[in-house]
């Protein structure tokens, strides 16, 4: 008997598939299909014939007087393997823009809801809640994202669906690369990081005077760590540097013997770029210390996460003089509304806001005067407004010049300044005391918010 | 280039790797110890000890913190106790209803509970103090010059290895000359013979996988101050000892301490001399773990365990 | 077996044939029904991944609740699939459908390998052998980004060419429909009754001349296959794969989904991974909170309720014992008991 029901389940799998073959479903018929509305122009009693392409799947209302408050969707890594400590730290940004933003009457006169989604630092969640954000949920616009290979199946979705969407703290260059029109970025692309690098390096010169300019990366075996050798190996040529890199992957702990390495290296090294985030990051930077790197030879230069001094003082105790790239704006060069975030965010976290803070809470409100703008919730207005942009935000004025008005390729750019912003704030910064404040910090590049005497702080 | 040029031309280089390998490797080797002494009682793998090793850490850390100037050895031990508490508390809970017969198919249901606790405990980390790195300051102040010259050397961690050491000599005295001691090794050898001389192999049960946690729990606390600690630290560190204990021979004593020596050894070789700098690194952990399958294969039972 | 008990069986058969049926004929109008419903495409995208668990928790069970081979490799053999599809689609140009079966090849020859070395031994090797096994493969990934795309995942063809989710449910369905009797047929063959008897007692089954080891890889490499075939369809379904699939985390997954369904029924596992990939869903707002009380959950399962919650439930329903419920004998521990 039991012969049997394995064949009527055999002939009921044949039937299956022949099934998804053979019906066409309903939902590929409705591909694309193109329905005129009556949109109200606020202000003006005519009314106007607007063609509003309909994409299936795809929830958001068009008209703000359907809906009693405007949905936003939201995303960071909330959890492991994503990095938890970025997550947070970006939900805290939301929170504080969303509430400011309601505060002051909300949007298009409605409250907004932002619906913040795990995205676990896998590229395929990242699909996935794009997904559940768009259809499910029905956000009008999404914001967000910390880790590049997310934002890389994330702006597929953006795309396929027509979501306008901000990148907040993702590097890779090809998530504006590819050219898609609902997709922005306020983060720095790694080519620019890279050049950044390269520019300081260059100016610092050759720190230990042996005739080369020779530099040591360490980087971590993710998206962000590939991503900035990749362009280093591209850029530092051109800068006058030489370079040899180290992967190693995450949660390293004893880098010992690549400490032994780099000490048995043929040059000195004039500087050693630890391309590798979180605790990693002070376990090799203190590991550097004991194990004999000379900083009167070498400069070390930092992760960003040490800026969080406590932290930073507790997990590297010999660190002093270490450099730290600074994304974002720092104390001493942040606009008002930069400094008045950054208050609010020290009562809610103690500290000066991550870099990806200010970009939480920028990309927010950047999408929330977009809409205000376009006046109205269909996606192209918006992308239309977000084009637009003039808005001094917590970070700095932004603006998106390189759009369909203005091609990257016209324009004589990179294929990746497409809806990028282009003044992104980097500053050099160094420690030059222990235990010293990140607030009391030197600000060592670029020339224009230099605190210090030069490019560099020697010992 | 098969290896890496330095390897071959410079003793200097070869014995700084040598030296740090191997002081890693006595640290690998009191983790590895205390999963030896569990497996050699409870006959089962535990597969949380990597996260005891963690809770051992964050116990050390907060209270260091927390009583500025506690001395470290203090900090230690409590670690060790507290870890000795939960790793009995669940032995108790969980394991002894297996060696009650109460459990339909133990062998499996060793692995997946002792896996479950893992996951447990982690999760439980992070939802409680968070993903964010925490590390003690030095427990004793004091810079090492590089051996010979040329030999450098990492202060905290021969701190953590001296420590180690101590611990080990410790346990071991335990072992030979108590009576507790005696009761584990005669339970270990033959539980319906040892309970005839009136040990009760449940209550040794009880107190193995006790100690085991808090071995792992003390290494933990050494390497607080030498690691920046967060939830997921025991992961790797608990592959580490599991390459270990197979290397050494499961429930071997002796196998552990050499086994964990080799590993480290080899770990810190293998990354200075792979050829390609850019990739050494990211194959650490591989190193040992090529150890593990030449050992099942060439001598299953590892350096000094049984016959299988 | 004497023909009553037989008779018994296959009366028993017919009853749990009926509620089975049945629910195969709601999932197979389930997708008409969710549109018809306007039910958002995000919850297609749930079904098809609960029944890719599905496939997962299903031939872990058959390895670890029937064969009684304790492994955490199957992350690790469905990554080989759908590695070996992507790569070839990806260099080669091998269309999807040779790419899937050369994966499930590829990782059923793994599968061989690894079963040849550690199978001999104690059960315990297996385990810590597919867990560094796994980290190999994970580093190894990573490291070779310049071929594998490392951490930024490694594209693949897409599984249909549509942007419907449709098809791809129809396909996953057959693949659980079919993995499942597949599966069920083996454990009611000759070869079931051989490994069964492996598990229950070894030293007996090698007495009365079963090739114990021979036996022990054959269902290893079996399920490797499984767990290969259903990575390579699942990934060229997302579209894209990255090392982290293999990370201990998602073992562990697939384990509790399996664990808490009951490891020895292939139904009940199949099912538990289902509700739970719900369930997780559904608990997403609790963050890490849901993978506490996930681990919690796997405990008292274990300790309180051997069978599974689901499976007792299952038996209820189906009001039969003999076909789902596999007779186990109180053991002594592993490595008391069993031999080189």
């Amino acid at each position: 008997m039991h012969r049997k029901i394995i064949w009527a389940l055999a002939i009921a799998t044949v039937a299956l598939l022949a099934g998804a073959c053979a019906t066409p479903t309903p939902e590929t018929i409705v591909e694309e299909v193109v329905i005129t509305e009556i949109v109200e122009v606020a202000g003006e009693s005519t009314t106007v014939e607007v063609e509003v392409t309909a994409v299936p799947g795809r929830c958001a209302p068009m008209d703000v007087a359907d809906v009693e408050t405007i949905q936003i969707g939201a995303t960071a890594p909330l959890s492991a393997p994503g990095s938890v400590t970025g997550g947070l730290v970006m939900q805290a940004a939301f929170r504080i823009a969303e509430d400011e933003i309601n505060a002051a009457g909300g949007v298009l006169g409605k409250p907004i809801n932002i619906i913040l989604n795990d995205t676990e630092g896998l590229p395929e969640r990242g699909t996935a809640v794009m997904e559940r954000l768009i259809t499910q949920d029905c956000v009008v616009a999404v914001v967000g994202e910390y880790h590049s290979a997310v934002g890389l199946t994330m702006k597929e979705v953006a795309n396929k669906y027509h979501v306008p969407t901000i990148f907040a703290e993702t590097y890779n260059d090809d998530i504006t690369g590819v050219g898609y029109p609902e997709v922005f970025r306020i983060a720095p692309t790694s080519t620019f990081t890279a050049q950044m690098d390269g520019k300081w390096l260059s100016e610092v010169g050759d720190y230990n005077g042996d005739g080369k300019m020779f530099v040591v990366i360490v980087a971590e075996n993710t998206g962000y760590g590939q991503g900035q050798v990749d362009k280093a190996d591209k850029w530092f040529p051109e800068y006058g540097l030489t370079h040899e890199t180290f992967f190693a992957d995450l949660p390293t702990q004893d880098f010992s013997s690549v400490v032994t390495r780099i000490n048995a290296l043929d040059t000195v090294p004039d500087a050693i770029l630890i391309k590798v985030t979180g605790e990693t990051s002070y376990n090799l930077q203190q590991q550097l210390y004991e194990g004999g790197i000379d900083i009167s030879q070498t400069i070390v230069v930092a992760n960003q996460v040490a800026l969080n001094h406590d932290e930073f003082w507790q997990n590297v105790p010999d660190g002093n003089f270490a450099v730290v790239p600074r994304i974002g704006p720092w104390a001493s060069s942040a606009t008002e509304t930069g400094l008045a975030f950054a208050e609010v965010y020290r009562a809610r976290m103690g500290r000066f806001p991550e870099a990806y803070a200010f970009e939480a809470y920028d990309s927010l409100n950047l999408m929330a005067d977009a809409i205000n703008r376009a006046g109205s919730l269909d996606p192209d207005a918006i992308i239309a407004a977000l084009e637009e942009t003039d808005f001094e935000g917590a970070a700095g004025r932004y603006t998106f010049p390189y759009g369909s008005g203005n091609t990257p390729a016209d324009a004589g750019q990179p294929a990746y300044m497409w809806h990028q912003w282009p003044e992104v704030p980097l500053l050099f910064l160094q420690y030059t005391e222990t235990g010293q404040s990140s607030d009391d910090i030197e600000v060592i590049w670029p020339a224009t918010y230099r605190t210090s005497e030069g490019a560099i702080v020697r010992p | 280039m098969l290896i890496f040029d330095q390897c071959i031309e410079s003793i200097a280089y070869l014995a700084t790797l040598l030296t740090n390998g191997l002081v890693m490797g006595i640290i690998y080797a009191l983790m590895a110890l205390g999963l030896t002494l569990i497996f050699s009682v409870l006959g089962i793998v535990n597969f949380s000890h990597g996260e005891l090793y963690m809770i051992g850490g964050f116990v050390a850390f907060f209270l260091l913190d927390f009583f500025a100037g506690l001395n470290p050895i203090i900090a230690i031990a409590s670690a060790g106790i507290a870890t000795f508490i939960i790793g009995a508390i669940f032995e108790r809970l969980f394991l002894r209803p297996m060696h009650e017969g109460k459990v339909q198919r133990p062998g499996e249901y060793a692995i997946l509970v002792t896996f479950g606790f893992a996951f447990f405990l982690q999760y439980l980390t992070v939802a409680i103090i968070g993903p964010f790195p925490f590390k003690a300051s030095r427990f004793v102040d004091l810079i090492i010059k590089p051996l010979f010259g040329v030999v450098t050397v990492y202060s905290t961690r021969v701190v953590a290895a001296v420590i180690a050491l101590v611990l080990i000599a410790i346990l071991l005295w335990f072992i030979q000359r108590t009576w507790t001691g005696r009761g584990l090794r005669a339970v270990s050898q033959d539980k319906d013979a040892a309970a005839v001389t009136g040990i009760n192999p449940l209550r040794m049960n009880n107190f193995a996988f006790g100690l085991g946690a808090a071995l792992a729990g003390m290494s933990g606390a050494a390497l607080v101050q030498v690691f920046s600690w967060t939830f997921n630290v025991g992961v790797p560190a608990a592959s580490k000892s599991y390459v270990v204990i197979v290397l050494g021979g499961m429930g071997s004593i002796p196998g552990a301490l050499i086994g964990g020596l080799i590993v480290g050894a080899v770990e810190s070789l293998g990354t200075g001399c792979f050829p390609d700098p850019s990739r050494g690194l990211a194959y650490q952990s591989a190193f040992g773990l090529v150890i593990f399958a030449l050992v099942l294969l060439i001598r299953p039972q590892g350096l000094f365990g049984r016959k299988l | 077996m004497s023909s009553r008990t037989i008779a018994r069986i296959r009366s028993a058969d017919l009853r749990v044939a009926v509620p089975l049926g049945g629910l195969l004929i709601l999932a197979i109008f389930a997708p008409v029904l969710m549109i018809a419903l306007g039910v958002p495409p995000y919850w297609f995208h749930v079904s098809i991944v609960a029944m890719y668990y599905a496939i997962l928790a299903a031939s872990w069970s058959l390895l670890a609740g029937y064969a009684g081979q304790f492994s955490f490799g199957t992350m690790a053999f469905m990554a080989i699939g759908a590695y070996t599809a992507g790569l070839l689609g990806q260099y080669m140009a091998v269309g999807v459908v040779p790419g899937i079966i050369l994966g499930t090849l590829l990782a059923g020859v793994f599968g061989f390998i690894i079963g040849a070395l550690t199978l001999r031994l104690r059960r315990t090797y297996l385990a810590l052998f597919t867990i560094a096994f796994s980290e190999i493969l994970r580093l190894v990934l990573m490291a070779e980004h310049r071929i594998t795309e490392g951490p930024d995942g490694l594209s693949m063809v897409p599984l249909v060419n549509t942007t419907s989710k449709v098809p791809a449910y129809y396909i996953h369905l057959a693949l659980l429909v079919f993995g499942l009797a597949f599966m069920y047929a083996l454990v009611r063959s000759r070869f079931g009754l051989f490994f069964r008897s492996i598990r229950e007692d070894e030293e007996a089954a090698a007495a009365l001349g079963v090739h114990v080891v021979r036996y022990k890889i054959f269902v290893f490499v079996v399920t490797s296959m499984i767990a290969g075939l259903a990575g390579a369809v699942q990934f060229h379904y997302v579209e894209i794969i990255t090392p982290n699939v293999i990370l201990i985390l998602q073992m562990s997954i697939v384990i509790t989904m399996a664990v808490i369904g009951g490891i020895e029924s292939l139904i009940a596992a199949a099912f538990g991974a289902i509700l739970i990939q719900f369930g997780l869903e559904i608990m997403r707002p609790l963050l890490n909170w849901r993978l506490v009380v996930f681990g919690l959950l796997l405990m008292l399962t274990l300790r309180f309720f051997q069978n599974g919650l689901l499976h007792p439930v299952l038996q209820y329903v189906l009001r039969r014992e003999e076909a789902l419920a596999e007779t186990v004998a109180k053991r002594k521990l592993p490595s008391e008991s069993e031999p080189a």
